[in-house]
């Protein structure tokens, strides 16, 4: 198969699955309503209690809303990358997975169609954060060029997390198992980074977790980005880092997606 | 030659047999028809054959061209030229007609795709960037499956009830694709309870309650059926039942 061929594949998997994102009305508001409650709600909140210089010091930033809102994009992503099984789980159910696999369609390009698909959903997602940050007052130091790098990280956190749960899906045969996996997932992964909460004021213990979440290293390159500007060490680390990570989990799921049993 | 064998092939699903002991060669260019009542496991020896599953944990073996398939995934099994249409096509919701065909084309070449729509009389100006989706009736999308089967140059293709949803009309051109199937040397596996179907077979087996009953020319199948499929005796009805035709 040519690499032209396979593209084409991959293209149409992660099409498929992008249309049926778009025609779900109501799971696109949810998604979108999600974070913009976290921003105004948890991020008001937050602001009053944090408006004093002790915590403007742990925060490193001149508002909570500056702090929290690459915290709320990585989050939103989060969501939006692990609930990229559902679809594989969906398909089987249905048995259009058996039908695609029955054709010449190459099989690595179903998983990589859908991790492409979920990096689409994730960026429209992140985008409406953004306007919504703005709106509320947040300032993103390195402006529209820092916007594009955002998203650049933001595809890279949501391959990770798409082919992770690809990977986790590919032997879950009902929709109740994996929504209890990735629940079982998510909060212990959000409430241990440094997404909502500075490092500084955690336990060490806890600061030792989050030191090695993942979700840090997605929220450290924004984090620095949006309110500090451009501090190209941490930009290239993180980088290389979140790079390394999407080959080695898109090479796990396509190798657990070929395992699986149809 | 034989292309595809099945030696005492056993299927279990949940502590019930469902194939008994099945011994079947199909002949390389060949259009086959496996017939038979409801129930009598037709379509699950194709899920077998495709390897589906839940369909490949099977005793005795399946050799396709020499080679024991048993352990092969249902893809492995397409790459080495084995296809199948199922009776109830899926709906790729969200991908046109042309996404759909393109995806389950070798060669991704438009012109191939408008004959093979043409080939079912679907008009490709009509068709291509149209849904994929219930706006489609069930004959459509068997028509639109079909045409998936036409263009992606399979050796050994499955058909399961063929002509479920399709109307008279489109029937024959169904019929003219098998025919094209066969012009091209594939190998066709009709799974089919209907007359019009089995006609269009060269060699025929007859299954009832998960055995072969009798295999051989489509003509001799064929009596079965004006005789009611009597001979089988229906083993998977109640006991009180008896036949009353002939009597």
């Amino acid at each position: 198969m040519s690499i032209n061929h396979f593209i084409s594949d991959v293209y149409y998997v992660g099409l498929r699955d992008l249309k049926h994102y778009l025609k779900q009305r109501v799971r696109i508001m949810a998604t979108l309503i999600q974070p913009i409650i976290w921003l105004v709600l948890i991020g008001n909140l937050m602001s009053g209690l944090t408006a004093n210089p002790f915590t403007l010091r742990f925060l490193n930033a001149p508002s909570y809303l500056d702090f929290m809102a690459p915290g709320v994009m990585v989050m939103t992503t989060l969501f939006t990358g692990l609930f990229a099984g559902v679809r594989v789980v969906w398909d089987r159910r249905l048995g259009i997975l058996q039908k695609m696999l029955s054709t010449p369609l190459s099989r690595a390009a179903i998983p990589l169609g859908k991790v492409a698909a979920a990096v689409v959903q994730g960026n429209i997602q992140v985008l409406i954060v953004i306007l919504t940050a703005v709106i509320m007052g947040v300032t993103f130091k390195t402006g529209l060029a820092g916007i594009l790098f955002i998203l650049i990280f933001i595809s890279l956190f949501c391959s990770i997390m798409a082919s992770i749960s690809i990977a986790l899906s590919v032997n879950i045969r009902n929709m109740e198992t994996f929504f209890a996996l990735m629940n079982f997932i998510t909060m212990p992964l959000m409430f241990t980074s440094n997404a909502m909460f500075p490092v500084e004021a955690m336990p060490g213990w806890l600061k030792l977790i989050a030191k090695w979440n993942p979700i840090s290293y997605a929220v450290i390159p924004l984090r620095t980005l949006v309110t500090s500007g451009w501090d190209w060490t941490v930009i290239w680390q993180s980088l290389l880092i979140l790079s390394f990570f999407v080959l080695f989990f898109l090479a796990a799921a396509v190798f657990f997606f070929k395992r699986a049993r149809a | 030659m034989e292309v595809l064998q099945l030696k005492n092939v056993t299927l279990t699903l949940n502590d019930s047999t469902i194939l008994h002991n099945i011994n079947i060669d199909f002949w390389d260019g060949c259009v086959h028809a496996v017939s038979g009542p409801n129930g009598a496991g037709k379509s699950t020896l194709a899920s077998t054959i495709m390897g589906l599953e839940g369909y490949r944990e099977i005793q005795g073996s399946i050799i396709y061209e020499g080679k024991n398939i048993n352990n092969l995934s249902v893809d492995e099994r397409a790459r080495l030229g084995i296809t199948m249409a199922w009776q109830d096509p899926a709906r790729y919701e969200g991908l046109t007609i042309r996404d759909f065909l393109l995806a389950s084309s070798k060669t991704k070449d438009e012109d191939i795709i408008r004959n093979a729509l043409s080939s079912l009389s679907m008009n490709p100006r009509l068709y291509l960037d149209r849904a994929l989706d219930k706006t489609l009736s069930g004959g459509e999308r068997k028509k639109i499956e079909l045409a998936s089967i036409l263009i992606n140059e399979a050796r050994l293709v499955l058909l399961d009830e063929p002509d479920s949803g399709i109307d008279v009309e489109s029937l024959e051109r169904i019929f003219e694709s098998i025919r094209l199937l066969k012009k091209r040397g594939t190998t066709v596996i009709l799974i089919t309870h209907s007359l019009a179907v089995l006609q269009q077979a060269d060699h025929a087996f007859l299954m009832c309650s998960g055995e072969i009953i009798d295999k051989g020319k489509k003509e001799k199948i064929i009596k079965y059926f004006e005789n009611k499929c009597i001979p089988c005796q229906h083993k998977n009805i109640p006991d009180e039942w008896e036949p009353t035709i002939g009597k």
